[in-house]
């Protein structure tokens, strides 16, 4: 306990004693809000930008800000979801379900405001938790190897395919066209060349950040232009009647339920925060006496999915900083901006770069309590943000993400490849296709190839022995079941 | 193709399946087998002697792109069979496959935007972004309908220089020359943004 109060202390005071860091916290803050709540680009479109750059700045200060960013720009993804049914981010899909609904009802202060505290309680509760639980499940992470992290692979893809696509079977299309994306480049056990088409810019694959720019910000950009072309995008009279605490009190319960979900849903790789969120509101749903005024603009709708989605930013580090796998798109970012460090996010950052993670934790702590009183302010200045047309901002975005694209590794291959991703996304989006979940199988793919070799290679080939190792078994069975179950749900509902 | 043939192709093949999840089906399977087939070129071209490995268990560059492709089929195959058993409303995608007519005809702008992303995407190897970006944003702020001229030269020129000066000469980063003749415009151009700020 004592460790506890030294490394938070230390790492407060590595915050907020050094100018430039507040300053990073502040931009971090102020970014994740501005660019969640702005309709076309979102906390990941911010991430996504910043990344080539944070080489530029010192490891504490890097991931300081990806972490804050993470904490804001999921609450600000909100915003967008409530006033105009356009979701920051994939976790804020089922606030759109009933705080649109609250918008058009003319309830759009009671929402927003619903937003900000659930936000600011569900994220503080969770960063307290991730500090307490994530040294213990380090501490078991020590004793993972390839075939465990393989089944945890495993295991994040089974959720990752029912999440995001309009039927499991595009779900499943779509992860699976994520894991080809990461087959090209060199192959990561023996070193072969694979599907490069000759094109050597391609012996290393495609770059990470440059199909996140691609399959986000452009992708969101051309649905963007299609909805102005149809009209879609008239913005709704917004009045700022915030909810009573007398109204907070009677969702106490919905709170304390999602942040619990949140929490434990974060905790899995490869789908985290919007996981959380649709099973918080999920069991809202469940839980409730009246079912049916869901999705028709129910406060308790809100509640549930914000404190779910928040509660799981903590919890979506612990696989990040314990096993070395990212929870989810903004977390892989964070992955490659250790690895630009130099450091390997797994069991041993906590011996090696121990300060640095619980700046981590500490920013993050301090993000969801700064929301609270910013979300306030936000939410009474969003609305003239939001007067500035699209059509002026997708140049900015525009420019941002090719210079982005290109910084990564001086290519020009790199910008088509990034406007090409945004074509590919957009169209797959336009099916119903699941972006989140193309993404996810880039990063899941890449890892799950590896492990699966090098897990098979220790264990001599035995897939018997692979799979009866303890936890494996566990992981593979829980995967199996969640395979069977949606599968089952999928073919007995019509799609 | 006359309507009468594709309402005779509708009813006797493709049943009560949308035309658009049988194309999806087709492109899921020809890129799978586009994807195996490449696995066969892999193996043959393999020079690291990791595939002479005597243990027909072990792993080989094209094991895993071979389950990955293979998945692929049958969830194809699975998606075209729920469907098939489900049952989709051809009727319906009739329709919408008239709004997706009506759809190019709305989005002219969007194909547009579309067409102008990728050429950027190709020329910028060989114009660079000094001198191509400005003619790029123009066409995007034209195309979304801009047509007032401080927005155009704002956003055009007035950001194009600002980013240049942000990102080349105080972050110090490096940014698409361009080749031959452009190569020297640019340059002029970097020593012009160097003079000044």
């Amino acid at each position: 306990m004592q460790d506890f109060f030294l490394n938070f202390g230390q790492a407060t005071y590595t915050i907020f004693s050094d100018p430039l860091s507040i300053s990073v916290f502040i931009a971090g803050l102020l970014g994740g809000m501005i660019f969640g709540a702005v309709p076309g680009v979102s906390m990941l479109t911010l991430a996504a930008i910043a990344l080539p750059f944070s080489s530029n700045f010192s490891s504490e200060n890097a991931l300081m800000f990806f972490a804050v960013i993470y904490c804001s720009g999921v609450f600000g993804g909100a915003i967008t979801a409530i006033l105009f049914n356009i979701p920051g981010a994939p976790e804020n899909a089922p606030t759109a379900f009933d705080g649109y609904p609250m918008t058009l009802k003319g309830m759009a202060g009671k929402a927003v405001g619903a937003a900000v505290l659930c936000s600011a309680v569900g994220g503080t509760a969770s960063a307290i938790l991730m500090m307490i639980a994530t040294k213990p499940i380090s501490d078991w992470a020590e004793t993972t190897s390839s075939p465990e992290v393989f089944a945890l692979v495993f295991f994040g893809v089974a959720v990752a395919s029912s999440v995001g696509a309009k039927s499991l079977w595009k779900g499943w299309l779509s992860v699976l066209f994520g894991v080809c994306i990461a087959m090209i480049g060199t192959e990561p056990v023996s070193g072969s060349q694979r599907f490069d088409f000759g094109i050597w810019q391609l012996w290393s694959g495609f770059d990470f950040v440059v199909l996140i720019l691609g399959f986000f910000a452009i992708s969101e950009i051309f649905f963007q232009l299609e909805r102005r072309a149809k009209g879609d995008l008239d913005a709704p009279a917004v009045n700022l009647d915030f909810p009573t605490l007398a109204e907070f009190w009677k969702l106490k319960y919905a709170v304390a339920r999602s942040i619990v979900i949140g929490f434990f849903a974060g905790i899995l790789p490869g789908i985290g925060a919007t996981l959380a969120a649709f099973m918080g509101y999920n069991e809202a749903v469940r839980w409730s006496k009246t079912p049916e005024n869901f999705g028709k603009g129910e406060l308790e709708g809100v509640v549930s999915s914000e404190t779910a989605n928040n509660a799981a930013t903590g919890a979506a580090m612990i696989p990040l900083l314990t096993i070395g796998i990212p929870g989810g798109a903004l977390t892989a970012m964070m992955y490659s901006v250790f690895q630009t460090h130099n450091i390997e996010p797994g069991p041993l950052v906590f011996i090696n770069s121990n300060d640095l993670v619980w700046i981590v934790f500490v920013a993050m702590f301090f993000a969801n309590i700064a929301i609270f009183f910013l979300g306030w302010l936000q939410t009474k200045t969003v609305v003239h943000l939001l007067r500035v047309p699209f059509h002026l901002l997708a140049p900015i975005i525009l420019l941002m993400a090719i210079i982005g694209a290109y910084a990564r590794r001086n290519s020009p291959l790199d910008v088509f490849v990034m406007f090409a991703a945004g074509l590919v996304g957009y169209l797959m989006r336009r099916s119903d296709y699941s972006i989140p979940a193309i993404v996810l199988g880039v990063i899941l793919g890449g890892i799950g190839e590896k492990t699966l070799v090098q897990g098979t290679q220790m264990t001599g080939h035995s897939f018997i022995e692979f799979v009866t190792r303890p936890v494996c078994f566990i992981l593979f069975a829980a995967g199996a079941i969640t395979i069977l179950v949606s599968v089952y749900k999928a073919v007995r509902k019509p799609a | 193709m006359s309507p009468a043939a594709l309402n005779f192709i509708q009813r006797s093949f493709m049943k009560n399946i949308s035309l658009k999840t049988w194309i999806e089906t087709g492109l899921w399977i020809s890129f799978a087998l586009f994807g195996l087939y490449l696995c066969f070129d892999l193996i043959a071209n393999s020079q690291t002697g990791f595939l002479t490995s005597e243990d027909d268990s072990a792993f080989t560059p094209a094991t895993w792109p071979r389950m990955i492709f293979s998945m692929i089929i049958v969830v194809a195959l699975v998606n075209l069979a729920v469907a098939w058993f489900n049952g989709e409303n051809p009727s319906e995608e009739r329709a919408s496959a008239a709004s997706e007519g009506g759809f190019i005809r709305q989005n002219a702008k969007l194909f547009g935007f579309v067409s102008v992303s990728l050429l950027y995407g190709i020329l910028l190897a060989w114009m660079g972004f000094y001198i191509l970006t400005p003619f790029f944003i123009l066409a995007i702020l034209l195309l979304s309908g801009e047509r007032r001229w401080f927005p155009l030269v704002a956003l055009a020129f007035g950001l194009h220089v600002f980013l240049i000066v942000l990102f080349y000469r105080v972050l110090g980063m490096t940014l698409p020359t361009g080749t031959g003749t452009f190569y020297e415009i640019s340059a002029s151009l970097q020593n012009f943004m160097y003079s000044i700020f």
